[in-house]
């Protein structure tokens, strides 16, 4: 997921538009889908951020629907947990037992002295939770979508960021990239020659390709050193910015 | 000799004891084509890092341009101006996350104004062909695109000499060719060169100047003909002749009355298979 997210922050349509113009109305965005009290509203954020994630940057729909599922996965998972409560009360006394969502009674579960419901405010409390959480998801992905690491970092530094957390930033990037080919040519190198030919072997395999990839890391990193020291490496990593066509 | 730069017996060892280099003296003649030949464990990439100060060696000197070389922070950035240095392994060497960005790395390091550096820059990515590749993240290109963008990397900081490890190793027959056109146009704008090779019959083609090593040791510098056609003693040090100077051999064994020395390029050896045709 990554990996693509990377990939089409680089060939998208709207790379090269300004990352503060970006960041700006993704952040506009993002509070309008947070703060509003109609769930509807998160809803049509998120659908329009959709279409313009489509049409606009030309990112197809299916690449943005597949890595939206992801969190939006794990928020389902979460904003269901609200919809229920838990209650001493036996659910026909105190607690209304109003139908929710055209049943005629409120969905009840009897757990020892407690009682788990489902309420109609809780209902809607959780959907508006939801619709919130999904809208807000969307926008901030179109931001990630969009925007490749070189202008996150600029942007960053001429926001005063320190040098130093923008470097860190820089090499994790770089680096994420090259500890994933080691990895994959290593875990690779290893199936071809049986490593993972049983549960047992694969348990092996992957504790050697972990140490491994430690002290290659180690390695890396001290090559890394040199090899910046011998381009006159100081205390920081100064780059050129972007200059970019469209202003 | 007007030596660029100048080892006399230098010695370094790694920590864990391992002597790398024992008793090293040569010359890299300033303007030439230097290659440095050697099995795998020689020497060489342990030399290449004295060369730019790197690795201090435990006793020895280095002069570059005539002048004692210290440690000092001065006297290593005056070093890393004039002395660039291409690794082996572009991987190592790239760090950023734009190839035009990656390239602006060393001229700003040394201090060079924003336009100036922009002007570098702009003549690295087109002498090196990597101009298309401009806004690429470094981890999209590549292995020979990685390779052609480090040494664009060390062309615009313009070193006076410039210092690289096996450039042509894993390229395929067009990508070397690509490299070696590049290198023969930097030599013309005057940038000496210093090159690890293991191709013998890139050297023949390529050096003015040969250096061997074996176990931490020049056991020869001069011209490539001193020692490229001297079939068994290159075969002593793990290295194969230039494929003309085997042929040569081979076609004498077979009964050919070929005379004079083995002939390091394809031309010669035909010139004098020509000549010794008809006394057959």
């Amino acid at each position: 997921m990554m990996l693509a997210i990377d990939h089409w922050a680089w060939a998208n349509a709207w790379r090269d538009r300004s990352p503060a113009l970006k960041t700006g109305v993704t952040l506009a965005a993002l509070a309008m889908a947070v703060f509003s009290p109609w769930p509807a509203v998160p809803v049509m954020i998120g659908l329009a951020t959709a279409l313009a994630v489509t049409y606009g940057a030309k990112i197809p729909a299916k690449v943005f629907w597949r890595i939206w599922l992801v969190p939006a996965a794990f928020l389902l998972v979460g904003t269901v947990t609200v919809a229920f409560s838990l209650s001493t009360a036996v659910p026909d006394g105190s607690v209304p037992t109003e139908g929710v969502w055209g049943l005629p009674w409120a969905p009840s579960l009897q757990l020892g002295p407690l009682y788990l419901t489902v309420t109609p405010q809780g209902m809607e409390q959780a959907l508006t939770l939801l619709a919130r959480a999904m809208g807000a998801t969307a926008v901030s992905l179109a931001l990630m979508l969009t925007t490749p690491m070189v202008d996150v970092l600029m942007l960053l530094r001429s926001w005063r960021m320190p040098p130093l957390v923008l470097d860190l930033m820089l090499l994790v990037y770089r680096f994420i990239f090259v500890l994933f080919e080691t990895t994959e040519s290593m875990y690779r190198s290893q199936e071809a020659r049986l490593g993972y030919a049983s549960w047992r072997y694969g348990r092996r395999s992957v504790g050697i390709l972990a140490a491994n990839l430690l002290l290659r890391s180690f390695l890396r990193a001290q090559a890394l050193y040199v090899a910046l020291a011998a381009r006159g490496y100081h205390d920081e990593l100064r780059v050129l910015p972007r200059r970019r066509s469209a202003g | 000799m007007n030596g660029m730069l100048t080892l006399r017996d230098v010695h370094f060892a790694y920590a864990d004891g391992t002597p790398a280099l024992q008793g090293v003296s040569l010359d890299i003649p300033r303007g030439g084509k230097t290659a440095i030949v050697g099995a795998n464990g020689a020497g060489k990439s342990t030399l290449f890092l004295t060369l730019n100060g790197t690795l201090r060696p435990s006793q020895g000197e280095i002069k570059l341009d005539g002048r004692l070389m210290t440690y000092g922070r001065r006297d290593l950035e005056q070093w890393r101006r004039q002395v660039g240095l291409v690794f082996q392994d572009p991987d190592v060497q790239l760090f950023s996350a734009s190839v035009e960005q990656d390239i602006s790395f060393g001229p700003l390091n040394m201090g060079l104004t924003e336009d100036e550096v922009r002007r570098r820059v702009e003549e690295a990515l087109i002498a090196t062909g990597t101009e298309p590749l401009r806004n690429r993240p470094v981890h999209a290109l590549s292995y020979g695109q990685k390779k052609r963008v480090s040494i664009a990397g060390v062309y615009a900081m313009q070193p006076d000499v410039m210092v690289l490890d096996e450039p042509l190793a894993w390229l395929d027959p067009a990508g070397q060719q690509e490299i070696l056109a590049l290198l023969a146009q930097l030599h013309r704008a005057g940038t000496t060169l210093v090159m690890a090779v293991h191709q013998m019959d890139v050297v023949a083609d390529w050096a003015d100047m040969v250096i061997v090593l074996q176990a931490g040791q020049v056991i020869y510098q001069g011209a490539p003909q001193g020692v490229l056609a001297q079939q068994e003693r290159l075969l002593s040090v793990g290295l194969t002749p230039p494929w003309p100077v085997q042929v040569f051999h081979d076609l004498r064994l077979a009964g050919l009355p070929l005379e004079g020395e083995p002939p390091l390029t394809r031309a010669a050896l035909t010139e004098q298979i020509v000549r010794a045709w008809p006394k057959k």
